[in-house]
């Protein structure tokens, strides 16, 4: 195994839901595996929830037999256990993680109470750190347990302790672990654990950081949303993050990087992503499962900047990285960077984003409007299975009343869904120009316009209608040997949405 | 195959088979003639050469039908939702149109053409192979991808295949 990608905070759950799906649409370089943890003190984080439940689907279904040779969940990911890391236990406010009481009266415990001010000590921080990264410097450094021997690690410092072992594993076998984190610079947790994990991390892997066998990435998302808080959450007093502190806050935060990683050279690679045109957050949160951001273009630039740390060959990763789009108003899908892939014998291929992310957009498309009406009631032998050729050719000796499926179902949900959040309806900051505005025609269940198939991705005449992708999977067959069972279906149903 | 190509194939072989058809027809009809045309009626050998005239008409009718319901599968039926797919009433009624040309255009060509005297036999022979032959082999065999299996029958033919075909790979 040789990726691995921490996501901090909520700004990193965002970026971690569109690592996501990029890593099941195929487009990771190599076939390898990627580790994946999450740290948020804000386990109910409504972000880290939306993502996570994308995540967990593709975890699920990855077993899926789809055969050789083809993109379609090619990389297979591994969750950290726990799958997120809280390095606070709950109702648990920073004098009881950084155990004041037992400093009380000393020189550190007067130093303690210069540093932090009694609300930001007694604030309990089930709802994160709340744009405070000075307390959550604290209690991350205070709580990752990576300063052990791996044999000194017990199960109570998972995930950590797998995560070591894996990074050591890949040093052993000569190969290089690829670690990628994404987080804020300008809110609480993750402003306070990118700097703090990445030299936890530095530090850990010393040796094998020296040698070149770790190296260190980071997407740090610049701000790109703004909000204002409720009445009631500033009459009460509450420390929460302020959307007019993170200028000052990514300033400092920007000065800090400059100055830290010229000195200690941390990161090898470094992604500063945001936006001059601060998107505004429905409904303001404070933390917990009501802190649900919308998918933003900054989260898919943060997934492929992450895709750019692994595919990059080490001699030439930058320290930083610089792109640019021709109009400041629209987003369209020659803005992106190219993909790079690389066969077994170390051939390189690069790809535009568009030509393997638009198969995959019909593929899930197709099924949400092809096959997920009506698979259920043909499975049950409600409807006439000779009106579905596919159905009969690939499903019909199959149990799809199975989790996998169930799961895949969910997946395609959460792919619409992160679409359509991604087009930015709702927002109206800038013209995202990725998919028909038109095609998604609703959610829950996800269903889009038929007669917009051919052309459901902007700049690309597939000239493959509904009509046409039904004739190609009624004629067509799978003769990879390794594909089996609904991943063979779900080969074929990708196979037929690539444009000829 | 591509496609182009396996529709032009298809359409052949829906019209070389019904060329086959009115030979057999032909042949079997001129053979069982014999049986019902009685001395001092019209001679047989005048008989054939009216005969082949109404042969040729049906076949080329049913011929038609059939290549009407690879027409409508091929080129005119658009799916666009997963719902409505199949056609297999309009394949039957096609089927169906089909058996009754097969009774109807002889009735009609022997009312025109006083010569030609049909039995009986014959019109079971029209039936059986133009009728059911014709029109049930061709779209069994050559229905397009979308609606192979709208034929009855055809599930169980092409699974069977198909299911050779795995075994074997």
């Amino acid at each position: 195994m040789s990726y691995y990608f921490i996501s901090i905070g909520g700004s990193g759950a965002k970026v971690m839901e569109a690592v996501t799906h990029l890593c099941a649409a195929g487009m990771l370089p190599t076939e390898e595996k990627l580790y994946i943890m999450s740290i948020d003190p804000d386990v109910g984080n409504g972000n880290l929830a939306r993502s996570s439940a994308a995540l967990h689907c593709y975890n699920s279904f990855q077993l899926f037999k789809t055969g050789a040779d083809t993109p379609l969940f090619k990389n297979k990911v591994e969750l950290a256990n726990p799958f997120v890391w809280n390095p606070t236990e709950h109702d648990k406010c920073l004098d009881d993680v950084m155990s004041y009481q037992a400093y009380r009266g000393t020189p550190i415990g007067d130093l303690y109470e210069v540093l932090y001010t009694k609300k930001e000590r007694s604030t309990l921080l089930n709802e994160g750190f709340r744009g405070h990264p000075s307390i959550g410097a604290a209690v991350m450094a205070k709580k990752v347990a990576m300063d052990k021997d791996t044999a000194e690690l017990s199960s109570d410092d998972e995930p950590w302790k797998r995560f070591k072992m894996l990074v050591n594993q890949d040093a052993k076998s000569g190969s290089v672990a690829r670690i990628f984190l994404a987080g804020s610079v300008f809110g609480g947790t993750g402003a306070a654990g990118m700097p703090t994990i990445a030299k936890l991390l530095q530090q850990t892997f010393k040796t094998l950081y020296d040698e070149g066998k770790v190296l260190l990435g980071g997407a740090l998302i610049l701000p790109y949303f703004s909000f204002s808080p409720t009445r009631t959450d500033s009459l009460t007093g509450q420390v929460y993050a302020s959307s007019e502190n993170f200028l000052t806050n990514t300033q400092a935060a920007l000065k800090y990087y400059s100055v830290k990683n010229k000195d200690e050279d941390i990161y090898h690679s470094m992604y500063f992503i945001g936006d001059n045109i601060l998107a505004p957050v429905q409904k303001f949160s404070v933390g917990s499962s009501s802190q649900e951001n919308d998918a933003h273009v900054v989260d898919l630039y943060g997934a492929l900047a992450a895709i750019d740390f692994f595919q990059t060959d080490v001699t030439k990763l930058k320290k930083c990285s610089y792109i640019t789009h021709a109009d400041d108003n629209r987003f369209s899908w020659s803005d992106f960077p190219n993909l790079v892939f690389k066969d077994l014998n170390g051939n390189e291929e690069s790809i535009p984003l568009k030509d393997r992310f638009a198969q995959y957009i019909r593929f899930i498309f197709a099924y949400v409007h092809l096959v997920k009406p009506v698979l259920k009631d043909l499975s049950a032998g409600h409807l006439k299975d000779y009106q579905y050729p596919w159905f009969i050719d690939y499903l019909e000796d199959l149990n799809i009343d199975t989790l996998e499926v169930k799961n895949f179902e969910e997946y395609t949900e959460c792919f619409v869904r992160w679409l359509l959040q991604l087009e930015g309806k709702e927002q109206h900051t800038r013209n995202i120009e990725l998919v028909h505005p038109m095609v998604i025609a609703g959610l829950n269940p996800a269903s889009i316009h038929g007669e917009l198939f051919a052309n459901c991705v902007i700049g690309e005449d597939s000239k493959i209608t509904i009509h046409e992708l039904w004739y190609r999977l009624t004629e067509s067959d799978c003769r990879d040997e390794y594909a089996d069972g609904f991943g063979r279906f779900l080969r074929v149903l990708y196979d037929c949405c690539e444009k000829r | 195959m591509d496609r182009t190509k396996k529709t032009v194939v298809e359409i052949l072989g829906i019209i070389l088979a019904f060329c086959l058809l009115v030979i057999i027809v032909y042949y079997a009809g001129s053979g069982i003639s014999k049986t019902f045309l009685k001395a001092g009626e019209v001679t047989h050998a005048v008989w054939t050469k009216h005969y082949m005239g109404l042969v040729r008409v049906l076949g080329i009718v049913t011929c038609i039908l059939t290549l009407a319901w690879y027409f409508f599968a091929r080129f005119f039926f658009k799916i666009t939702n997963p719902f409505g797919v199949g056609k297999r009433t309009i394949w039957v009624i096609i089927g169906v149109v089909n058996l009754l040309a097969c009774i109807v255009v002889p009735m009609l060509y022997v009312h025109n053409d006083t010569v030609v005297k049909l039995g009986a036999p014959l019109y079971v022979l029209f039936l059986l192979l133009f009728g059911v032959i014709g029109y049930y082999s061709c779209s069994l065999l050559a229905t397009p991808a979308s609606y192979k299996y709208t034929p009855i029958g055809a599930e169980k033919l092409w699974r069977g295949m198909l299911r050779k075909r795995r075994t074997k790979e």
